[in-house]
C-alpha cells in the first residue's frame, strides 16, 4: 500500500510537470506567431478605416456581425446531417464547438443528452476494442502458424505492436482522405484526425464546413461519419491495450507478496478451511500472466511455459 | 447459439448506440432549427441595412476580404474587437489551461495552435500525454476504489442487500456525490461570480468541462473583476478533479452492462477479480471451490 501511494504520487509529480513543460513549449512556438498575427490584423484594420473612414462604433458592430457570421457559412447546421453530427460530436466528447445550442432548452437537452450518452458510448467503444483486440490476436495466431512456428504465442508486445500499427494506419488513411476532400494538405489533415480521434476537438478544422457538404455531398458526410466513429473504436482499443499493460505490469509486485502469503497459509492447520481465498490470487495471476504481465525472471518465464496447462488441466476437471 | 449470442448482443448494442445518436439529432434538429434560422435572418437584414447606410463607399468585394480576414483570425484565438491592449492568449497561465484542455481532451478550441510547429508539438504532445493521463486515473482508481467501496460494503451488510443491488446503490451515491460536488459548486461560484451569466449557462459550463465535450461557446469572460491567472488557475484545478471523478462513475455502468452484455475475456477477468466487490462474493462461491479442492490438491502436488 505505501509503495502503491508512493507510484500514485510519482506519476502524479509527472503529470505536473510534463504539463508545465507544455505550457512553456506552446509559450514559446505560438506567442510570436499571434503576436504576428495581430499586428497584421491592427494594420489591415487602419487600412480598412482609413480607406473607408469608418467611425470606431461603425467598425465595432461590423465586427460583431462578422462574428455573428460565422456559424452560417457551411449553410444551415441544425438540418438533420448536422444534428447528428453535432451529435456525434457530444456523445464522443469531441465538442469542436462549431455549432452549439442557443437556446435554453437546447442546453437542457444537451446536458442529459450528454448524461446518458457518453457512458452508453464509452461501453460501446469498450466493448468494441475487446472485439478487435480479440480479432487481431486470433490473426496473429494464424499469421505464426502459417509461418510455420512450432509453438505459436502472442504477447503482450505484439499486440502493443499491432495497435500502434493500425492506429497508424487509420490516421494515414483518414488524413489521405480528408486531405482530398477539404483541400487541407496532409499534415493539417492528419492533424485534424489525430484531434478528432483524441476526441479534444479544437475546432480549428472542422470537416464538412466547406461549400454546404452537409447538403450537398451525402456519400461524404457518411464517410466522415463512419471515419469517426471506426477511429475512436481502433484508438479506444490501443489506449485498453496500454492501460491493461500498465496495470498489470504495476500489480506484479504485490502478487508475489499475495503468492508468499497463501503459501504460508497453505501450511497452516486450518488449511482445509481457508484454502478457497488463497487459491482465487493464485488462479487470478496465473490466468492473467500470459496475456500481460512481461516475463521478469527465468521463474516467471518458467510459469509461464507451465500456466497453459494448468489451464487446460482446471477446465478439463471441471 | 452459445457463439452467437455475444455478436447479437454486440449488434443490439451497436444500435442502440446509433438509435441514440438519431433521437439525439432529430430533437436537437427541432430544438435549434428554428432559432438559428431567425438568428440568420435577423443577420442578413442587419448586414443589408449596414450596407445601405454605407452604400456609396464601401464595396461587397472589401466587405468579404475584411469579414473573412476576420474570421480567419478569430479561428485562432486572435481578435481585435475592443482595444488592442487585451492581455496575450498565449502567456504561461493561457498556455497552461491549453495543455490542461489537452490532456483531459476536453479541446474548448477558442486556443488553436496556428503554426506549424505548435500543430506538430501538439501531435506528439498528446500522444504521449494520453496515455499517461489514463495510466494516472486507472491508478487513481485503484487506490480510490477500496475507500468508496468501504461504505457500500457496510451498508449491503447493515441492510443485507444483494451484490447487484449494492453496486447499484454505491453507483447512484457516487454520482449524487459528483454531481453535487463537482458541478452544483462551482456553477454557483462561478453564477456569483460572472454577473452577466445565468445559472442554466453556469451549469451548462461546469457540465461541458466535466464530461470533456468543451463546445467552446460559454468561456467565462476575461479579467472581469478578477484576477486572469488566478481564475485560470481555478479553471485548471477544476479540469485537473475531472479525471478522476468520471472513471469510478463510468466504472460501475461498465460493471452493470459487463455481466449481460458478453462473456467474460481475459481481460475482464483480470480487472473483476481486484474489485472489493467481486471479493465480497467469495463466501457464496465456497461450496463451489469445495468441490474443486480435490482437483486442484491432486494436480498441485506433482508440481510441488
Amino acid at each position: 500500500m505505501r509503495k502503491q501511494s508512493a507510484r500514485t504520487a510519482a506519476l502524479i509529480l509527472c503529470i505536473l510537470s510534463y504539463l508545465l513543460v507544455g505550457a512553456a513549449v506552446f509559450d514559446a512556438l505560438e506567442s510570436e506567431a499571434e503576436r504576428s498575427r495581430q499586428r497584421l490584423l491592427a494594420r489591415k484594420r487602419g487600412e480598412f478605416r482609413r480607406k473607408y473612414r469608418f467611425s470606431a462604433d461603425d467598425y465595432r458592430e461590423l465586427e460583431r456581425l462578422a462574428l455573428q457570421a460565422e456559424p452560417h457559412r457551411a449553410g444551415r447546421q441544425w438540418r438533420f446531417a448536422g444534428s447528428f453530427y453535432f451529435a456525434i460530436t457530444v456523445i464522443t466528447t469531441i465538442g469542436y464547438g462549431h455549432a452549439a445550442p442557443g437556446t435554453d432548452s437546447g442546453k437542457v437537452f444537451c446536458m442529459f443528452y450528454a448524461l446518458l450518452g457518453i457512458p452508453l458510448t464509452l461501453v460501446t467503444f469498450q466493448s468494441l476494442g475487446e472485439r478487435l483486440n480479440a480479432l487481431v490476436r486470433c490473426l496473429l495466431l494464424a499469421a505464426k502458424r502459417c509461418l510455420g512456428l512450432r509453438r505459436p504465442h502472442v504477447s503482450a508486445e505484439n499486440m502493443v505492436v499491432a495497435g500502434l500499427l493500425l492506429c497508424a494506419a487509420t490516421l494515414a488513411l483518414g488524413a489521405a482522405a480528408f486531405a482530398h476532400f477539404e483541400g487541407w494538405t496532409f499534415f493539417h489533415a492528419y492533424y485534424y484526425c489525430f484531434i478528432t480521434l483524441t476526441t479534444i476537438g479544437f475546432g480549428d478544422f472542422v470537416a464538412l464546413q466547406r461549400d454546404e457538404a452537409l447538403q450537398k455531398k451525402p456519400p461524404y458526410v457518411a464517410f466522415s461519419f463512419l471515419y469517426i466513429l471506426l477511429g475512436l473504436t481502433v484508438i479506444g482499443a490501443f489506449l485498453n491495450l496500454v492501460v491493461l499493460r500498465f496495470l498489470a505490469s504495476a500489480e506484479a509486485p504485490e502478487r508475489a507478496a499475495l503468492r508468499r502469503a497463501s503459501v504460508f497459509r497453505r501450511g497452516a492447520p486450518e488449511s482445509r478451511v481457508r484454502i478457497p481465498y488463497p487459491f482465487h490470487p493464485l488462479e487470478t495471476w496465473a490466468r492473467d500472466n500470459p496475456a500481460f504481465s512481461p516475463p521478469l525472471s527465468p521463474e516467471a518465464v518458467h510459469d509461464c511455459h507451465s500456466s497453459p496447462d494448468r489451464l487446460r488441466a482446471r477446465r478439463k476437471s471441471i | 447459439m452459445g457463439t452467437l449470442k455475444p455478436w447479437a448482443r454486440y449488434l443490439l448494442l451497436v444500435m442502440a448506440h446509433l438509435l441514440a445518436m438519431g433521437l439525439g439529432a432529430v430533437v436537437l434538429q427541432a430544438l435549434e432549427g428554428p432559432p438559428a434560422l431567425h438568428l440568420q435572418v435577423q443577420l442578413q437584414a442587419e448586414l443589408a441595412a449596414f450596407q445601405a447606410e454605407h452604400r456609396a463607399c464601401l464595396p461587397p468585394e472589401a466587405l468579404e476580404e475584411l469579414l473573412g480576414a476576420v474570421l480567419t483570425a478569430q479561428a485562432h484565438g486572435v481578435s481585435s474587437l475592443g482595444n488592442g491592449s487585451e492581455t496575450s492568449n498565449w502567456d504561461l497561465p493561457s498556455a497552461l489551461l491549453f495543455t490542461a484542455s489537452i490532456l483531459t481532451t476536453t479541446g474548448y478550441g477558442r486556443m488553436a495552435p496556428f503554426s506549424s510547429g505548435g500543430k506538430a508539438f501538439c501531435v506528439v504532445y498528446a500522444a504521449l500525454g494520453l496515455p499517461a493521463s489514463l495510466a494516472l486515473v486507472a491508478a487513481l482508481r485503484r487506490c480510490l476504489l477500496p475507500v468508496f467501496s468501504c461504505p457500500g460494503a457496510w451498508v449491503a451488510a447493515r441492510w443485507q442487500l444483494a451484490p447487484a443491488q449494492a453496486a447499484l446503490l454505491q453507483a447512484a451515491g457516487l454520482g449524487l456525490l459528483v454531481a453535487c460536488v463537482f458541478m452544483l459548486l462551482p456553477a454557483l461560484v462561478l453564477w456569483g461570480i460572472q454577473g452577466d451569466c445565468s445559472l442554466l449557462e453556469a451549469i451548462y459550463f461546469c457540465f461541458g468541462s466535466l464530461s470533456t465535450i468543451g463546445l467552446g461557446d460559454l468561456l467565462p469572460a476575461q479579467g472581469r473583476g478578477l484576477h486572469p491567472a488566478i481564475y485560470r488557475l481555478g479553471q485548471f484545478a477544476l479540469l485537473a478533479v475531472e479525471t478522476f471523478s468520471e472513471l469510478p462513475q463510468v466504472r460501475a455502468v461498465v460493471k452493470f452492462f459487463g455481466p449481460s452484455s458478453s462473456r467474460p475475456d481475459e481481460d475482464r477477468d483480470g480487472i473483476l477479480g481486484q474489485d472489493e466487490l467481486a471479493l465480497s462474493t467469495m463466501p457464496p462461491d465456497a461450496p463451489v471451490k469445495g468441490q474443486t479442492i480435490p482437483a486442484s490438491a491432486s494436480q498441485q502436488t506433482p508440481a510441488c
